[in-house]
């Protein structure tokens, strides 16, 4: 029964995430339609946590909650409807790729296949090995998911500053999301976060290679998923049921709409740009590193779209709204948390500005910053020698020649993600604990956040590994 | 051409490398009892309780509560209620010995904890305390 309440949940989550990723990404093509699958799971985890966050603020949580599967169960036949009306609609055609004989790219195949394989040996060995996850999924996570799914109308004791060892003010998707998927088991089950843990860890895996193949570059989505499967380090931080792969998979799948959504200027892209806000929203709802990037997001959004672009300049308002829109839902969430729970950063609210500024002007902090980013850039990903094998295959590709909307959406999104580790670095620089002590315990997890994202961008700046027998449909604008 | 399959297979030869080395599958055929082992619940000061907890397999955790009385009195009944015992109790482990926990320091846990067959053991500073099943339940 356990088992059998858990599936319902994650089925009813997944319908929703599968209808909006249906509408937004306009599938046409097997790779798109992949792709949207890809991101039904954990967009719709997103989508339902917050739904169950409002339900437990209005009602607190279990009361009722017959009516909220009822609520859920209608939601999902909606959801099958649109996505019935998604199907006889004729999508947006995915970009072509003639490449790949069958038999070279079905050989890397088989190798990508048998690579996760592997690592879902090495992703259950680490769950069995860490069955209730570690510090940040013990203190911060399934802490809270406890309180959601015991605590009836005690619930929000859960934001007392009693409990000071943890960050009481981090948002609650993954909470959220596992105490909803506790009620639907009727126990609070250590499946709950694991399978959450795999959702999120393989869909980072999956969204990345499928992003690429439904850009037509199918050789380099599979090398991607190679990439991310074959990361000790990114597996590790996912099967540890910490916050940090799921918020990996939102800012992915926001560069990665980014990217689909960019070359389609001039088309109505309100779906598009409703999904991508929504895909963002996710990302701040997962945790306050997800609002650093959405910040950084918005910035390069306004430079790159509103700015620089002429052409587009025209049609920025249109898709800003319908960004916006997509918003909506998680900042509202998060106002919620905010006002009604007391959530401030406690990291951020206690800090007096001349302390800011005398962390700021300290060299040493940098200079701390800049050799700790560099020393694990060699262990990047878990991958043996570090960055030195993707830089390989990188100079053994080549750049990719890119169009011109292409090459202006990959600049964009390169800035969203330069801009983010920025933002990450400056985190250190004015850390009160300091940087040495924050350090080792998060610059891992900081860099397993941006690890998917940073891998789709390297490989959908380079030629296919199958080049000889590609012929790349370049979209010229 | 040549020159890009070698680098392409020594890329997949590079990631087989780092995905196998240091992995334990034997991990996997003994799923069960490497999960009763590791059958880890978070506290506050892990190297402490590491030291403390040495052979003992199950560590627990109560959170360390500041702020006034009437809060340390919710959650002396919160924490324990919710957090601390049915994670004692589904960790499965029996020996004799089994949790260390944070406790508030205004807390008395010795009822809740009573009602369910646990009681102090020693306690370790820094409201860190060895806790074993009782005799009560």
């Amino acid at each position: 029964m356990i088992v059998l309440g858990m599936v319902a949940g994650l089925v009813l989550a997944a319908l929703p995430g599968l209808a909006l990723a249906a509408w937004g990404c306009r599938p046409a093509g097997r790779w798109r339609w992949a792709f949207a699958l890809a991101l039904a799971a954990p967009l719709g985890l997103a989508v339902t946590s917050a739904l169950f966050f409002l339900y437990a603020v209005v009602f607190s949580p279990g009361t009722g909650f017959g009516y909220y599967v009822a609520l859920e169960v209608l939601v999902g036949l909606v959801s099958l409807i649109v996505v019935r009306r998604v199907a006889l609609e004729r999508g947006e055609r995915e970009a072509e790729s003639r490449a790949a004989s069958f038999g070279a790219l079905g050989v890397l195949g088989v190798l990508v296949l048998v690579a996760l394989v592997l690592s879902l040996g090495r992703f259950a060995s680490e769950v069995l090995q860490n069955p209730d996850g570690r510090w940040d999924a013990w203190i911060d996570w399934n802490l809270r998911a406890r309180f959601l799914y015991l605590g009836g109308e005690q619930w929000i004791a859960g934001f007392s500053p009693s409990l000071q060892v943890g960050h009481t003010e981090y948002p609650l998707l993954l909470p959220g999301a596992v105490a909803r998927l506790w009620f639907y088991a009727g126990d609070a089950t250590r499946l709950a976060p694991v399978s959450l843990a795999f959702v999120f860890t393989y869909g980072s895996i999956a969204v990345t290679g499928l992003a690429l193949a439904s850009l037509g570059r199918p050789g380099q989505g599979l090398l991607a998923a190679f990439t991310l499967a074959c990361a000790p380090s990114f597996l590790e931080v996912g099967a540890l049921q910490y916050a940090d792969v799921p918020l990996a998979f939102f800012i992915s799948s926001s560069i990665m709409l980014y990217c689909l959504h960019v070359p389609r200027r001039g088309a109505d892209r309100k779906r598009e740009s409703v999904v991508l806000g929504l895909s963002l929203g996710a990302a701040a709802w997962t945790k306050p590193e997800g609002l650093s990037f959405l910040a950084c997001f918005l910035a390069c959004w306004i430079v790159f779209e509103g700015v620089f672009h002429g052409q587009a300049r025209r049609q920025f308002a249109k898709p800003s709204l319908w960004l916006a829109a997509g918003l909506l839902p998680a900042l509202a969430c998060l106002a919620i948390l905010q006002i009604q729970f007391d959530g401030s950063n406690r990291f951020l609210s206690d800090r007096q500005v001349p302390e800011v500024i005398q962390k700021l002007t300290d060299p040493e902090r940098y200079l701390i910053v800049t050799r700790a980013v560099l020393a694990h850039l060699w262990v990047l990903g878990g991958w043996r020698l570090g960055v030195i094998p993707l830089g390989l295959v990188a100079l053994s590709l080549a750049i990719r020649d890119l169009g011109r909307e292409e090459s202006w959406a990959a600049a964009g999104a390169t800035a969203m993600l330069a801009l983010t580790a920025l933002s990450y670095a400056m985190v250190y620089v004015i850390s009160p604990q300091g940087p040495r002590n924050l350090l080792p315990t998060s610059l891992g997890r900081l860099a397993a956040q941006l690890y998917p994202a940073f891998i789709f961008l390297v490989f959908f700046r380079l030629e296919s590994p199958l080049k000889k027998h590609s012929a790349v449909r370049r979209q010229a604008a | 051409m040549l020159k890009n399959r070698l680098a392409l297979l020594g890329y997949l030869a590079i990631g087989f490398w780092g995905l196998l080395a240091g992995w334990d599958p034997s991990v996997l055929l003994r799923a069960r009892e490497t999960v009763a082992e590791r059958s880890v619940i978070a506290f506050e000061d892990y190297n402490c309780a590491k030291k403390e907890a040495g052979r003992m397999a199950t560590v627990a955790f109560l959170s360390g509560a500041a702020g006034d009385a009437s809060d340390a009195a919710r959650f002396e009944f919160v924490i324990a209620q919710y957090v601390m015992v049915p994670t004692l109790l589904r960790s499965g482990y029996h020996g004799e010995e089994f949790a260390i926990a944070r406790i508030p320091e205004q807390a008395d846990l010795s009822v809740a904890l009573q009602e369910h067959g646990l009681e102090f053991a020693r306690g370790c500073g820094r409201g860190i305390y060895v806790l074993r099943r009782g005799s009560s339940k």
